[in-house]
């Protein structure tokens, strides 16, 4: 009989069938269930939640959660015409801050933006932050990719629950509903509830996110050479940002478009989007979605998508007409090239300002 | 379907359910049914190509025991079957793009043919598998099987059909003509190494997987962050596999069935020859025992010896991915094991010497060895190999030192476990048979197996991949 040098265990031995060996891995089993149901029962409070100190979000109360007070009194004091909420999408191509699309504009804009960021903390900014805060901007646009906006199964593994539970309120039936809805739907309707079953039972995020932080204050402590932590978030930040990326690193590209399906209308509905427009109309303004063009061919200038894509962004420009809400969809304008591009979907640095006029124009003509 | 998936568990708790309420050829017909299912998940069609290797292979095979004297041509219409469907699926663009290149630097722009296909998962596992028997029985080492039931769950057996072990007919298939038996004792061994195999994939090596793609990230990585991210490559790459190795190893026992060694602690290797030795053991030996032996082996001169190493590790290269990485990663590995072999030779004293300082010296060379050529398996584009590999240590500024020093130590604390695993194998795993059922040893899986479900819980990555495998 082989030696098991690569297992943890040996190799298989006689069959033995007494009961022992039965009990026993019927207590193994228990045993294995239950530990991290009794030990991480209880989620870490969120004060032990180490506060990251290169911050990195806007208006953070950490590097990842949002102060959700402090911006709502922001905008109250901006009273800003128009409200942007998106991902690095966004920051990439208009600013972190607002003060060039305003100069540009002679009007007031105001982001909240979050790398790494999807449809599920977009509503509960829309909902707790914007709507929360009383004013009446003219409209909150979006910045979105492909079906991404609607698919039931985009949105619930990427972003941080941190950032998340720092924007929720104490009731969230929709998002919850949504939640689970898509958790379902990303496998067959057998394992979708298996699937939600023990997410409910074995989900612990809390934990997730302190111990990966303690590994990595560890690691700093150890090999980052005498110097803080501070200093070396900021130093990691500032390393790994957009700029040193290369041109071939698809950042944030979708891992399979192959997920586009031919339901619009059902995942639509089901999606988290009819509630946005309805908190949008509560608040008197109007969502306007930026459907951004991936990194296009060198030759065609237009991104490599599949036929269906087009029919869903008509479909979607459709939808959202008759609710009062825009699309503007950038994917097959051939004025922006290649070279325009760092990566999958981000616009390089230097062509930022060039971008924020051409957004401009668009937004013009609507809102003159 | 991917082991470290809901899918998957519920795949498996449904096959093992009925499968032990089974009769003999009950269980195969439910296991070449459940192998099928498994591999057709995601692409259906992935099924066409896997059963149209096990009919040829088959039926070829049976012709060699009744018309054996045209033996050698049904050897070869196997040989031309199996290896025509990996040069179309995985080498058709390799192939052409670089026809391409070398018509148009003689000044001829040909159109490039298209062939939109994805290339199956696992399709370079079965097939190696099937050939294997192929020429096992063309060698008489073994018989052709009468029962196309049995072979037909032997190539679609599905804990190792994605990513192995490659498994012998002498070793696997044997078993499918045995009875089995359900053992407690094994069945707790066999979920204890899943649990472990699930930590491997999801704590460590998905973890590590964030940083190497961080690292390689960079337009202008320094010294440090290239080989920081090698490192984390290293530690992603054996975590990865040997994951899925445990995983299928442990479902398989499961299901009465023992799947070859394919990991001896790659990472106590003292020279190239013991690294492989102790890598992808199931593939080393394949290439061994069919291409490196039947070419000359070790007979012959330095010179011929030097050209079948080198002709046996390119070919591994190759089969390892169609691009130029891979052929110069398998080019890297031969010349070090024919330059290692001189040195053996040669000067016996500086690879041969006793003593625990020559020991780690000769261990730090070989880990050394070992991630350059870790690095020309990752980077897959030739110019930025070349210029990660001409970094320089004295051109790196401090901070990027730091940011190295933090990836590294970050990957000493993740890669723990597999260094404890390495250190608890003589005293502990390789006497397991005696401990098993003692008290002293079900309380130690126990301790063990609390503590790997509540790593598995709380330090799992949020973003997990397809295992590296999976690709070739």
């Amino acid at each position: 009989m082989s030696t098991t040098a690569d297992t943890i265990t040996g190799p298989p031995v006689q069959p033995t069938t007494d009961k022992r060996s039965a009990a026993r891995l019927l207590i193994w089993c228990v045993v294995c269930l239950a530990t991290p149901l009794l030990l991480l029962r209880e989620s870490p409070s969120p004060e032990e939640v180490p506060v990251a100190e290169a911050g990195g979000g806007r208006r953070s109360a950490s590097a990842d959660s949002l102060d959700v007070r402090a911006v709502i009194e922001e905008l109250r004091q901006a009273k800003p015409d128009y409200i942007g909420i998106g991902n690095s999408m966004m920051f990439t191509r208009l600013g972190k801050k607002p003060d060039e699309i305003s100069a540009l504009t002679g009007r007031k804009f105001f982001l909240i933006t979050k790398g790494g960021t999807d449809t599920p903390a977009w509503y509960l900014t829309l909902k707790n932050v914007v709507a929360a805060s009383g004013v009446r901007p003219k409209a909150v646009f979006l910045f979105i990719r492909d079906n991404e906006l609607t698919t039931p199964y985009f949105g619930n593994d990427k972003e941080s629950p941190v950032y998340l539970q720092s924007l929720r309120g104490e009731h969230e039936p929709e998002l919850d509903s949504y939640m689970m809805k898509s958790r379902s739907e990303s496998g067959s309707a057998m394992t979708g509830k298996v699937s939600r079953w023990l997410d409910e039972l074995y989900s612990f995020p809390g934990w997730q996110e302190r111990m990966s932080r303690h590994m990595m204050d560890t690691a700093m402590d150890v090999g980052g050479f005498g110097a803080t932590k501070k200093a070396q978030r900021f130093a990691l930040s500032a390393r790994f940002g957009l700029d040193h990326l290369r041109g071939d690193v698809p950042a944030d590209m979708a891992d399979d478009l192959n997920l586009m399906t031919s339901s619009y209308k059902e995942t639509t509905e089901s999606s988290l989007l009819p509630e946005m427009m309805r908190v949008a109309k509560e608040c008197g303004t109007r969502l306007l979605f930026f459907r951004v063009k991936r990194r296009p061919d060198a030759k065609t200038h237009l991104p490599e998508e599949p036929e269906a894509m087009r029919d869903y962004a008509d479909f979607l420009k459709g939808w959202l007409a008759e609710r009062e809400g825009i699309f503007f969809d950038e994917t097959y304008d051939e004025s922006i090239r290649l070279t325009d591009y760092l990566d999958g979907d981000h616009i390089r640095p230097e062509r930022q300002e060039w971008y924020r006029d051409y957004f401009w124009k668009r937004m013009k003509g609507v809102f003159p | 379907m991917i082991f470290q998936s809901i899918d998957y568990l519920v795949f498996f708790v449904a096959v093992f359910a009925i499968y032990w309420r089974l009769p003999h050829k009950g269980q195969h017909a439910l296991l070449l049914i459940a192998g099928y299912i498994f591999y057709g998940y995601v692409h259906p069609w992935y099924c066409i190509l896997l059963g149209a290797t096990t009919l040829v292979d088959f039926t070829f095979t049976r012709l060699m025991e009744d018309r054996p004297a045209r033996k050698r041509l049904w050897l070869i219409c196997i040989l031309v079957s199996n290896f025509s469907i990996l040069a179309a699926f995985k080498y058709f663009d390799f192939f052409t793009d670089n026809v391409l290149a070398v018509l148009h630097l003689i000044g001829w722009d040909a159109p490039r043919p298209v062939f939109e296909m994805l290339l199956p998962a696992g399709v370079s596992f079965y097939t190696f598998q099937s050939c294997a028997y192929a020429l096992d029985v063309y060698r008489g080492q073994t018989w052709a099987r009468r029962s196309l039931l049995d072979y037909a769950v032997y190539v679609s057996f599905f804990p190792q059909l994605v990513a192995g072990p490659i498994e012998r007919a002498g070793h696997l298939l044997s078993q499918f003509e045995k009875p089995r038996r359900f053992d407690w004792s094994v069945a707790r061994d066999a979920l204890f190494l899943i649990l472990w195999g699930l930590v491997k994939k999801r704590v460590i090596a998905d973890t590590a997987a964030v940083f190497c793609n961080k690292a390689f990230s960079l337009s202008d990585s320094t010294f440090p962050i290239v080989w920081a991210g090698v490192l984390c490559f290293c530690v992603q790459i054996y975590a990865d596999f040997s994951a899925y190795t445990d995983i299928a190893r442990g479902s398989a026992r499961l299901l009465g069935f023992d799947l070859c060694q394919n990991f001896n602690h790659p990472w106590l290797a003292q020279s190239p020859a013991d690294f492989w030795r102790r890598w992808h053991m199931s593939l080393s030996s394949w290439f061994r025992d069919y291409v490196f032996i039947p070419l000359g082996g070790s007979r012959g001169t330095e010179l011929r010896v030097a050209r079948n190493l080198m002709l046996t590790f390119l070919l591994s290269g190759l089969w390892h991915g169609a691009g130029w990485n891979f052929v110069i990663w398998g080019g890297w590995w031969g010349a070090l094991l024919v330059l290692w072999r001189w040195l053996d030779k040669w000067v016996p004293g500086l690879t041969q010497g006793a003593g625990a300082g020559r020991a780690v010296l000769r261990w730090g060379v070989t880990m050394i060895l070992v991630n350059i050529g870790w690095l020309m398996f990752r980077e897959q584009s030739f110019p930025d190999l070349v210029r990660q590999m001409l970094t320089s240590p004295f051109a790196a500024p401090l901070d990027d030192w730091r940011i190295g020093g933090f990836f590294a130590a970050l990957m000493l604390i993740y890669s723990l476990p597999l260094w404890i695993h390495a250190a608890l194998q003589k005293p502990l795993l390789d006497q397991w048979d005696r401990w098993r059922d003692t008290r002293a040893g079900f309380a130690l899986q126990l301790a063990g197996g609390a503590v790997l479900s509540l790593a598995f819980f709380s330090l799992s990555s949020r973003v997990t991949s397809d295992f590296i495998y999976f690709q070739f």
